[in-house]
């Protein structure tokens, strides 16, 4: 949570002669992080300061100055915490289980502690300048004198404070309870919302609701200009119940941040103290001697032990047994020693959040500094591998794709009910929107949208993702499935097709492939890719591409099963002594006939036909260049000559080719 | 006149050692041997000569000229082999297209290269996760904000009566479980956990889904010592030797000590600006795994110890770029006047 603390303030608890640079600079190495400095035009600097939800002990003025008391002389800076350390009510009040200004009944596991005090006969009206000035500093609007204490109460001692016109509470009767569904209560801010039950609410003499506890008070019962009496109120509230009902409704109040952290019910007299010692600087007031105070199970001291080696231990330094008690003394801890055992009493103040010994490590390394720590990598051995050969894997896949100019593109994995198959979606109980209802089943939705975020691109766009899908499964984790799919617009069939062809290349995977239809591509334009399995004879079905419906291009690869692909036998073959023979053979072929064949063809003719390239093609003219080779001995004019007459006849009687 | 001819001869050898392009050697030519020039000259003084001088004279002039004439012709075939032909370099390259990996690819790669080299082993666990891994395993209370519906996304799944609710991982620290579980809780430890996180947010500064990677460290003897140098050398590596971190105390609830990770602004070399905070930028948290947690794992917490850190890629890897992306889910867009600037 953050706060603003202006300097001048933080003084009236801590002497010292730290500039507010310093004071910043040290405070956030080892306490509460000081993350800005502003300056003020009357020469004041304001803290913005953050402080972690563990440490809401010191989200106030008081708790800043006790930091900055126990952090500064470690850095050679003299300071002196100015604030009493007995939590003692002032002298002249008593505290009371009955009184007879108020009758209340309260549910002590919703109020650990609920302390409240009558001021008759107040006048309201603004503030004197110094508390305004104060409250302007950090933002808060002054509003009178009544409102204001109890804001700057609040900041001074981390201890919420309400107020209500006494004389708007019905029969002077209060009962904190926990609301029912569907109650209403308008609040100060004038905002009236119904409740869904388990909020802490207080109900007066006539059954209204006058308070949402912890949140913010109820418009009913506010302090207005004509106020005469008021009723001072200072509590701790269950920190489950104000938070659930702070995020339901939305409503975080300074009040609901710090009461949804648990504080310390010991705190409460010191806010009860400086509100009273507020109060009575109001003329004319009469203040009730009796306190009401109802507070059944009030704080234990609380022991945690810990030797001096395991503390060295963790921090990995050897620090001396009388620095640690040093620093844990002066951070208010009653430390007692049995041997090499220290038992540490824990402050009220910090008992939520210490625990164990290693919470005790933490404060003992933080005061000391982990700027002083030495930094060392650690020895020791390695842990065992896992079988995990993907990254590697992944990483040759997206160079490949990179160097064919594909963009890689990320898409989010929450999607909209239209991209997935909803028979085998993951779907969100709580998304954001329509538009985060479900885990994506699919890449090819999210990457069309890609190319529509493409639209301006008027040349070939070849876009790729490399992600997981998610699809469910009965009464486990959803499967997560790697996939590979690239998508382009504008580009020739035969560069799509080249592009995949060299990605398989680039894997060594051996592969077949066979045209069959499939859902989203256009009929005879779908090519599914095939590899013999390495665990399996059978052949397994690895991907697809092809010519969408949409007009755009797509190939689709499952990265686990490319990975289990059967690759290609790599074995050294000497370089052949005898030179090829090259030409190019232009053929006209018919319409409607499948090249790959022709190919396939020609190269069944004579295994001294060595390679075969699509050099060219215009209308129906395919312009082939054809390698002969022969591994015993040089080709002669003759003999090349004898297999093209062969290749011209046989295309000529299968296929009707005209050379 | 001997003297006059060695002298014309003198004098143009020099001019033609000179003579540093065929126009001025053209012009040194018709001074010589032109109409008007020095041999022409020289020529109509032989008339006054004595006949036998005129015959002798008359030869040294042919000698000369052709002499002359012969260094002429070396001196214009050298300077014609060295004349610059036309050749344009400033014509344009050619924009050919060039395809792009992506920032959290780059990232991930380099990251995860920095911690491989100090022996981390690379995982991968679900994204997809149980409650108990998320968040019940690594020591969140039960009503711990975190886990209520406002910040962590829930899958309409029923929950499992083992591990509670399913959810999407709002952190890569569900893997630290996963990784004891892996090594049956027998240390050394050594991970680094790069992956996908989810969080119920959406602004200029957080977006739903985004990176994330945690390392973990457990063995005897580790300390916050060891966290340190550990991350020192991730810095060191990573954004340059530069730069320098420091711990900060924070609090998370698996782990303790808890830490928060600043590293040196690039911007303003640690003097304040206005894109860090007093010359500090937050790269993380960090701390030391917390005795429940190495307890959930399998891990006896009173032999070992150790460490975990887990920090957001895209926001590391901006740090290091020094990349001011106005709103972070423009990471996200495809639009590829955007991508080619990530």
């Amino acid at each position: 949570m953050d706060l603003l603390i202006p300097d001048s303030w933080l003084r009236k608890y801590l002497d010292t002669k730290a500039a507010p640079a310093d004071l910043a600079k040290y405070l956030s190495l080892c306490g509460p992080s000081i993350e800005r400095i502003k300056k003020t035009d009357d020469g004041d600097s304001v803290y913005s300061i953050e402080v972690t939800s563990n440490r809401v002990d010191s989200a106030s003025v008081v708790g800043i100055a006790r930091e900055a008391a126990t952090i500064l002389p470690r850095f050679g800076i003299k300071a002196e915490f100015k604030n009493s350390k007995n939590q003692k009510l002032k002298t002249n009040y008593k505290l009371k289980t009955k009184v007879n200004y108020l009758d209340v009944k309260v549910n002590s596991k919703l109020c650990p502690r609920f302390t409240a005090v009558l001021i008759k006969n107040v006048t309201i009206k603004p503030s004197n300048k110094d508390i305004q000035n104060l409250l302007k500093k950090i933002g808060i609007r002054p509003i009178n004198n009544i409102v204001d204490i109890s804001n700057f109460v609040m900041v001074d001692t981390g201890q919420p404070v309400h107020t209500f016109d006494y004389d708007k509470i019905a029969g002077q009767k209060m009962i904190l309870r926990e609301s029912n569904f569907g109650e209403k209560i308008k609040t100060l801010d004038e905002k009236e919302f119904i409740l869904k039950g388990k909020d802490i609410v207080i109900e007066d003499g006539s059954g209204k609701l006058i308070d949402l506890c912890g949140i913010m008070g109820g418009n009913s019962s506010c302090i207005d200009q004509n106020t005469k009496n008021v009723l001072l109120f200072v509590q701790n509230y269950d920190k489950d119940h104000i938070r659930k009902t702070s995020m339901e409704l939305l409503q975080r109040t300074q009040a609901a941040t710090l009461f949804e952290k648990g504080l310390d019910s010991e705190n409460v007299i010191n806010g009860l103290n400086l509100a009273l010692l507020m109060l009575e600087k109001i003329k004319g007031v009469k203040i009730e001697k009796e306190i009401l105070d109802i507070y059944p199970n009030p704080y234990k001291n609380k022991i945690v032990k810990i030797s001096i080696g395991d503390i060295n231990k963790i921090i990995g330094i050897n620090l001396a047994e009388k620095d640690i008690i040093n620093i844990t003394t002066s951070l208010g801890f009653n430390v007692e020693q049995q041997g090499a055992t220290l038992l540490l009493g824990v402050p009220s103040w910090r008992a939520e959040d210490i625990n164990i010994k290693e919470d005790i490590v933490e404060e003992i390394a933080r005061i000391y500094g982990y700027h002083n720590l030495p930094s060392v990598v650690m020895n020791g051995d390695l842990s065992k591998q896992t079988d995990d050969k993907s990254y590697k894997y992944e990483s040759k896949i997206r160079n490949k794709l990179k160097e064919l100019a594909y963009n890689e593109v990320y898409n989010l994995s929450l999607v909209p009910v239209e991209y997935v198959d909803t028979k085998v979606a993951v779907k969100l109980k709580n998304p954001l929107g329509l538009d985060t209802l479900y885990l994506r089943t699919n890449l090819k939705n999210g990457l069309f949208k890609s190319m529509q975020d493409n639209s301006h691109e008027k040349g070939v766009v070849k876009l790729f993702e490399l992600s997981n899908i998610y699809i469910k499964q009965n009464n486990s984790l959803p499967k997560e499935v790697l996939k590979l799919v690239g998508i382009t617009k504008n580009n020739k069939f035969i560069e799509n097709k080249t592009d995949v062809i060299d990605l398989l290349n680039e894997l060594e995977i051996e592969y077949s492939e066979k045209i069959e239809d499939g859902i989203g591509f256009k009929p005879n334009q779908r090519i599914a890719v095939f590899t013999e399995g390495t665990k399996s004879s059978n052949k397994v079905e690895i991907g697809e591409y092809g010519n969408l419906e949409n007009g755009l291009f797509a190939f689709e690869f499952d990265i686990d099963k490319l990975l289990n692909s059967k690759t290609i036998y790599k074995k050294y073959k000497e370089i052949s002594k005898y030179p090829s023979q090259v030409e190019d053979l232009t053929l006209t072929i018919p319409k409607k006939t499948y090249i790959g064949e022709v190919v396939a063809e020609i190269y069944s003719i004579s295994n001294i036909v060595h390679s075969i390239s699509l050099n060219d093609v215009y209308n129906n003219n395919y312009t082939f260049r054809i390698e002969y080779h022969s591994d015993q001995k040089t080709l002669t004019d003759s003999e090349v000559e004898e297999i093209r007459k062969k290749i011209i006849s046989k295309l000529s009687s299968k296929f009707g080719i005209n050379t | 006149m001997r003297e006059l001819v060695n002298n014309i001869k003198n004098q143009a050898i020099a001019s033609l050692s000179d003579a540093s392009s065929l126009s001025e050697l053209e012009i040194l030519r018709i001074d010589i041997f032109g109409r008007s020039g020095k041999f022409t000259l020289a020529s109509k003084e032989l008339k006054n000569l004595k006949p036998e001088e005129k015959k002798e004279i008359g030869i040294l002039i042919n000698e000369t000229k052709n002499t002359l004439e012969t260094l002429f012709i070396e001196k214009k075939n050298e300077l014609e082999s060295n004349v610059r032909v036309w050749f344009d370099p400033t014509i344009p390259a050619i924009k050919r297209p060039q395809g792009r990996l992506h920032m959290i690819t780059r990232a991930i790669d380099e990251i995860s290269s920095v911690f491989e080299k100090i022996g981390f082993t690379r995982t991968r666990y679900p994204e997809v996760e149980w409650d108990y891994y998320a968040f019940g395993a690594l020591n969140f209370p039960k009503n711990h904000p975190a886990r209520d519906d406002w910040e962590t996304f829930f899958i309409d799944e029923k929950d499992s009566p083992k591990y509670g609710p399913m959810l999407l991982t709002p952190h890569t620290s569900s893997g630290q479980i996963r990784e004891m579980e892996r090594l049956k809780g027998k240390p050394p430890i050594r991970m680094i956990n790069l992956a996908k996180t989810y969080r119920r947010q959406s602004d200029a500064s957080h977006i739903p889904m985004f990176h994330q990677f945690e390392g973990m460290v457990v063995d005897k003897d580790i300390s916050v010592v060891n966290l340190k140098g550990t991350l020192d050398y991730f810095a060191s590596n990573f954004f340059g030797k530069e730069r320098v971190t420091r711990l900060r105390p924070y609090h998370f609830q698996f782990t303790e000590p808890s830490f928060e990770v600043d590293i040196s602004c690039n911007v303003c070399k640690g003097s304040g600006c206005k894109l860090c905070k007093e010359g500090w930028l937050e790269l993380g948290g960090a701390g030391m795994i917390h005795p429940n947690v190495l307890k959930a794992g399998g891990i006896d917490p009173n032999v070992y110890s150790g460490f975990a850190f887990g920090w957001g890629v895209e926001r590391t890897y901006m740090m290091k770029e020094g990349l001011a992306v106005p709103d972070i889910r423009l990471l996200y867009s495809s639009d590829l006047r955007v991508l080619s600037q990530l």
